[in-house]
């Protein structure tokens, strides 16, 4: 009874109305322009259905099925982790040992340098990739003049296929590396000097330092930076579409990643809910990572 | 007389009544304002279009055609959305095999009777007719088309002793060994020929179309049941990938480490390669004094080369459609075929336009229209899975012109051809096209 009476007393009070007030347009918002459509496409990908076609047959799991045989499906798979999983690890690396330079206690313009490597991560992937298709230009681009003052061939960066995958990979760490680094800083300043001045008088320098006091502490950041650069690498897109365009472009299988494998499907061959089915793939797999890594970071915290 | 009065007055009464009705319904029909909407995925026609627009719309000041261009793959994503949602245009441009998806899925207005009939005189060929037709109906008007030839540069031609365009393969092998330069450290620097070796998209498989069909393969053959199959599992498609590899790997006329296509051949980075009338324009703009001129496409066992209607469509979602069949038989006007070839470098669908004048001027004009007897024309089907059949193809080409393997190794060719041809087939069949051979 009394349970009841608090209950019915805290829906009606002005705090609850309030909230509710509050939350509703945000939740239907977010169901409208989240929740519908990855419904939607959850229940298109049971159908065949080629946009123009008013006509949409339920075909069960038959696109799911396909889509596990596609060998499109699969390079674009090996090459989404070769370029997700390379190019967390490439600029994670770089930009934990700029940040570690960029924080030396004698480093002057520190702030200008972050500032400078931080400019790439706020230019928008179009222009950025144009200015690198430029860049990989073979005859006039300016990454072959330099290999070619070491006496290095000049090289096909995104016609060769066997390098274009590797082109992107590139750019991309150069995009992200200026988030890394100044999150990593960040870090390295909240890590109270005590620590070190305490780790130095044990005897601790270089390397040992860095394992025992800097790798630890930093964890956090890292796992946040981890989760972070999965969800982005895997849904990445614009770089590669605008690096496929043109005669001179990248070849599509080379760089064939998963949401450009589901653009070529759902727009160019309209094959819609074979598309949705590849879309709800990659919904799982960033969902599976993610949970994995934040399982990670609450066991870590 | 009073009543011969009256009656006089009663029937002026009445004549002026009727002619400010009259009258009425004339301005009220002049007020009448029109809006058509018109997209194109061709942005180097748009001063083409706003002439035209421009020109219309001073003969008919009641009128509003609004004109978006685009590049091509995006109007085709919009008009894949817009047009069964019935929120696209009202008159668009695309090649057969896209037009005709939404001619099949019933979003297209036939022809009227007038236009049908223009389609089917002497100004334009069966070819065209073919092109626009469904189960008997017509649907478009073709403005433009891409005609595929030879560039050559002349003066690089000269140099090497030269002095026309390959007409043959073993010419063609010969003319490009002779035409590639390296420099001192043995890096090349140009190509004899631009081959199309990257880029995703149909291209790459559009341009070796260019070497199966003379070899006496296509992309993909018509049966007598109208259903089709692949036309490249066969000697044709094994030697035209032969062709390319020897061009490689054998006698290493062209490579990855220099730049491709009308951009090479306006820079003097490559000495011929093949492609549409637009390269005409292009060079005009960014090599006026590039010596160079354009040639029919080689022969092999059969000549001929590939060509492209541009239609013209007017959807179901068009409200006035008197108005819009007018302005695209407008747009047929043989002074705006002319200023497309002037100002795009696109050649115009009709025959009847005398080149006369634009012929002094660019000589490299001829070669898209003057064909010898003899001389072929093949296109896209407008089948809509082409593109599908088209890129996939592609990527599987591209990663061929990789193989230095493949390179006097013809049962590598064949197993190349033979897997390529079989996903051709099995996106037929799930298209429902597919037919046996």
């Amino acid at each position: 009874m009394l349970k009841e009476s608090r209950r019915s007393f805290k829906l009606k009070s002005p705090q609850y109305i309030f909230t509710i007030c509050v939350l509703t347009p945000v939740i239907a918002i977010y169901t409208i322009i989240r929740i519908v459509p990855i419904g939607g496409t959850i229940f298109l990908s049971f159908h065949k259905w080629d946009l123009i076609n008013p006509a949409k047959p339920f075909i069960g799991l038959r696109n799911y099925i396909k889509l596990v045989h596609d060998y499109l499906f699969i390079i674009a798979i090996r090459n989404t982790f070769v370029l997700a999983l390379l190019s967390i690890v490439i600029s994670l690396g770089i930009a934990l040992g700029l940040a570690l330079i960029l924080n030396r206690r004698k480093m002057r313009f520190a702030s200008v340098y972050e500032l400078i490597y931080f400019l790439p991560f706020i230019i928008s992937w179009v222009p950025l990739a144009v200015i690198w298709k430029w860049m990989y230009d073979p005859t006039y681009g300016i990454l072959n003049y330099v290999i070619g003052l070491v006496g290095i061939r000049p090289q096909g960066w995104l016609v060769n296929p066997k390098l274009s995958l590797y082109s992107i990979i590139i750019l991309v760490v150069w995009r992200n590396l200026g988030l890394a680094t100044v999150l990593f800083s960040v870090g390295l300043k909240n890590i109270p000097a005590e620590y070190f001045d305490a780790a130095i008088v044990d005897g601790a320098s270089g390397f040992k330092l860095f394992r025992n006091i800097i790798f630890p502490l930093l964890k956090p950041i890292t796992l946040y930076l981890f989760v972070m650069s999965t969800i982005l690498n895997f849904a990445i897109f614009s770089p590669v579409y605008v690096m496929t365009i043109g005669s001179q472009g990248a070849p599509g299988n080379a760089v064939r990643v998963l949401v450009y494998d589901l653009y070529e499907n759902a727009f160019r061959y309209l094959h819609m809910g074979y598309a949705a089915a590849e879309a709800t793939l990659l919904l799982l797999i960033v969902l599976v990572l993610t949970l994995v890594e934040f399982r990670s970071m609450r066991y870590e915290a | 007389m009073k009543g011969k009065h009256r009656k006089l007055i009663s029937l002026l009464v009445m004549v002026s009544i009727l002619s400010m009705l009259l009258m009425g319904v004339t301005v009220s029909q002049a007020a009448k304002k029109v809006s058509l909407s018109f997209w194109s995925g061709y942005p180097e026609m748009e001063p083409v279009f706003n002439k035209i627009v421009e020109d219309y719309r001073k003969l008919h000041p009641n009128v509003d055609i609004d004109v978006s261009t685009y590049k091509l793959r995006e109007v085709e994503r919009k008009l894949a959305v817009s047009i069964p949602t019935r929120t696209g245009p009202d008159i668009f441009q695309r090649m057969p095999y896209i037009g005709h998806r939404f001619v099949e899925g019933g979003y297209i207005e036939p022809l009227p009777p007038e236009l049908d009939t223009l389609l089917k005189s002497k100004v334009f060929t069966p070819y065209h007719v073919e092109f626009a037709s469904h189960k008997g109906k017509t649907y478009a008007l073709p403005m433009f088309q891409g005609v595929e030839v030879m560039f050559w540069n002349r003066d690089m031609f000269y140099d090497a002793g030269l002095v026309h365009a390959p007409t043959t393969w073993e010419e063609l092998i010969d003319y490009a060994k002779k035409l590639v330069k390296s420099d001192a450290a043995g890096n090349m620097v140009r190509s004899g020929i631009s081959l199309r070796l990257s880029g995703a998209g149909s291209g790459v498989t559009e341009k070796w179309w260019f070497w199966v069909w003379p070899a006496g393969g296509t992309i993909v053959e018509k049966t007598p049941t109208g259903k089709y199959h692949n036309g490249y599992n066969n000697q044709a498609g094994r030697e035209a990938l032969k062709l390319y590899i020897d061009l490689l790997y054998k006698y290493n006329v062209d490579g990855y480490e220099v730049k491709h296509d009308a951009e090479a051949f306006a820079l003097g980075a490559t000495a011929m390669f093949t492609r549409e009338s637009w390269v005409v324009g292009y060079i005009n703009e960014h090599a006026p004094n590039l010596n160079y001129d354009a040639a029919i496409l080689p022969e092999y066992r059969r000549w001929g080369t590939n060509i492209n209607p541009e239609n013209t469509y007017v959807t179901k979602k068009c409200k006035n459609l008197d108005v819009a069949f007018d302005f695209v038989k407008f747009m047929l006007k043989p002074e705006y075929g002319k200023l497309t070839l002037e100002t795009s470098g696109w050649f115009p669908a009709r025959r009847d336009i005398d080149y006369t004048s634009i012929f002094k001027e660019t000589p490299q004009f001829r070669a898209f229209v003057e064909f010898p007897e003899g001389y072929g024309a093949y296109g896209y089907p407008k089948i809509g899975a082409i593109d599908e059949v088209m890129t996939k193809f592609a990527e599987r080409l591209v990663a061929a012109y990789t193989r230095k393997d493949l390179l006097d190794n013809p049962e590598g060719i064949a197993k190349v051809i033979a897997e390529a041809a079989e996903e051709t087939d099995n996106i037929l069949k799930e298209a429902g096209l597919y037919g046996e051979k």
